[in-house]
């Protein structure tokens, strides 16, 4: 731990941040959900498109709005068999971080409305009858890889979805991320 | 690079443009609903004859005609009055075909040490007439037994083992041409069953066929001129399975709908019951066949 925080003290220290744009952004990214136990055994992983646009209000935080989706095959006991269900989330989240060198660093949190595409998962009560939509609230953490031409980065995020109205349902979500920025800087 | 910034900025279309309008929902027996009298877990016994059959039913949650939405009420008066300029003295029916497609999936567990056999034999009702073909009289006992509306193939099932199955909604589709055929149009149900309908554009009715068990001899089935348009033809409201195993066995089975005219309850069989049209119509009887 001690050489962790080392490292990025020499970092911070000697690196110096790579020119990035800040301003309105747009980022797309794919990636896979996985659900949480005990819901983990219902449905399978499955893979999931996001696609987030918000503004940086500094360079170490920013606002913005997503819409989600995730494909999953439920594997609720059967009948029904082989049988696929959607995860629509939109919302608005922020991030806090910092450019290290050509990294940046981030933890983000956000809150929104989950939607599940079907009642398959009915059968094992994680969705009520009628039931199709959820606060959904996700939290996480990734990285941004700066590339020399200041309005792009790529990154990677691994969020934790939370969504009470389905018996709390809880997943996974990881994606990798290409990020525009429009503004200067 | 605007490109760019105009591909990532649109990528949100595509995503509502994924959301479709037409996800399935599954219908389950809901033993605390309005319908507690369905049975999706069947478990077959003996029908004094030595032979094990098992019967299950599920209703398809539709609500009530004054639920709907006014242009789906509106829609049957104004079909209505257009068939009776051709067509006068067909009814339209309440739920039709096009109100949503239906398939049923169903699952066999064989819980014995030896290898089985078991058929699964799909039957149902529309809005005016149940089927069921193990209750129509035969003029001979030697006679081959009038089939339901789809199944009724022999299947082999391992020990202990399960085997699972789906009637398509193509097959539902075409079992409710054939159930409108046989108690609408008084079309044989051999007859319905052997040929394809699902393209034709129209039924037309017969007169009933009447079988004089003194000669043999049959009458009737002559056509009546009147022809009922397939905008008329009516939906399965409710689906019964007939389980036949050859030894003890289970069957469970659901029902997954895609709705097209939003009269299905969302919250399915579990709806309040005032908000279920829940249709239970007589049993169809064509008489003796011959």
């Amino acid at each position: 731990m001690r050489r962790v925080l080392l490292l990025l003290a020499l970092l911070t220290s000697t690196a110096e941040a790579r020119p990035a744009s800040t301003g309105f952004f747009a980022e797309a990214g794919f990636g896979a959900t996985k659900f949480l136990p005990p819901d983990g055994a219902n449905a399978k992983m499955g893979p999931t498109l996001q696609v987030r646009i918000g503004r940086d209000l500094f360079s170490w935080a920013s606002v913005g709005v997503y819409i989600g989706a995730s494909s999953h095959e439920a594997t609720v006991p059967p009948p029904p068999e082989d049988e696929w269900f959607q995860l629509y989330r939109a919302g608005g989240d922020a991030r806090l971080g910092g450019l290290i060198g050509s990294i940046a660093i981030f933890a983000e949190g956000g809150v929104g409305v989950t939607m599940m595409s079907s009642n398959v998962l009915e059968k094992v009560m994680t969705v009520e009858p009628g039931e199709r939509f959820s606060i959904g609230f996700h939290g996480g953490a990734g990285f941004e890889y700066q590339l020399l031409n200041r309005h792009y980065a790529i990154g990677a995020a691994v969020d934790v979805v939370l969504a009470p109205q389905f018996e709390n349902i809880k997943a996974i979500d990881s994606r990798l991320y290409l990020r525009y920025t429009y503004g200067g800087g | 690079m605007r490109n760019l910034v105009y591909l990532i900025a649109l990528a949100p279309i595509s995503l509502l443009g994924a959301c479709s309008n037409n996800e399935p929902q599954y219908v389950q027996c809901a033993p605390m609903g309005a319908v507690a009298t369905d049975v999706c877990t069947v478990i077959p016994m003996d029908d004094g004859d030595g032979n094990l059959i098992g019967r299950g039913q599920l209703h398809v949650p539709v609500m009530p005609e004054a639920d709907w939405d006014a242009d789906d009420r509106a829609a049957r008066t104004e079909l209505q009055t257009e068939i009776d300029r051709t067509n006068a003295g067909v009814e339209v029916p309440v739920v039709r075909l096009g109100h949503y497609d239906l398939s049923v999936e169903w699952i066999v567990r064989n819980p014995n040490a030896t290898e089985g056999t078991f058929r699964v034999d799909l039957n149902g009702a529309n809005e005016m007439f149940a089927y069921d073909n193990s209750m129509i009289m035969r003029a001979d006992d030697e006679d081959p037994p009038p089939p339901p509306l789809a199944g009724d193939i022999p299947i082999r099932i391992p020990p202990m083992g399960t085997v699972s199955g789906v009637f398509r909604e193509d097959q539902l589709l075409e079992a409710a041409i054939d159930l409108d055929s046989i108690t609408r149009a008084n079309v044989n149900p051999f007859a319905a069953m052997l040929t394809i309908n699902k393209s034709d554009s129209e039924i037309a009715e017969r007169t009933p066929t009447v079988y004089d068990p003194a000669t043999g001899d049959a009458t009737g089935g002559d056509p009546t001129g009147l022809v009922i348009p397939k905008k008329a033809w009516r939906q399965i409201v409710r689906v019964d399975i007939n389980f036949r195993p050859d030894m003890n066995m289970t069957l469970d089975f659901s029902v997954r709908l895609r709705v097209h005219t939003p009269i299905i309850h969302d919250e399915g069989l579990n709806a309040p019951a005032a908000e279920l049209e829940v249709y239970d119509p007589p049993l169809f009887d064509p008489g003796v066949l011959p």
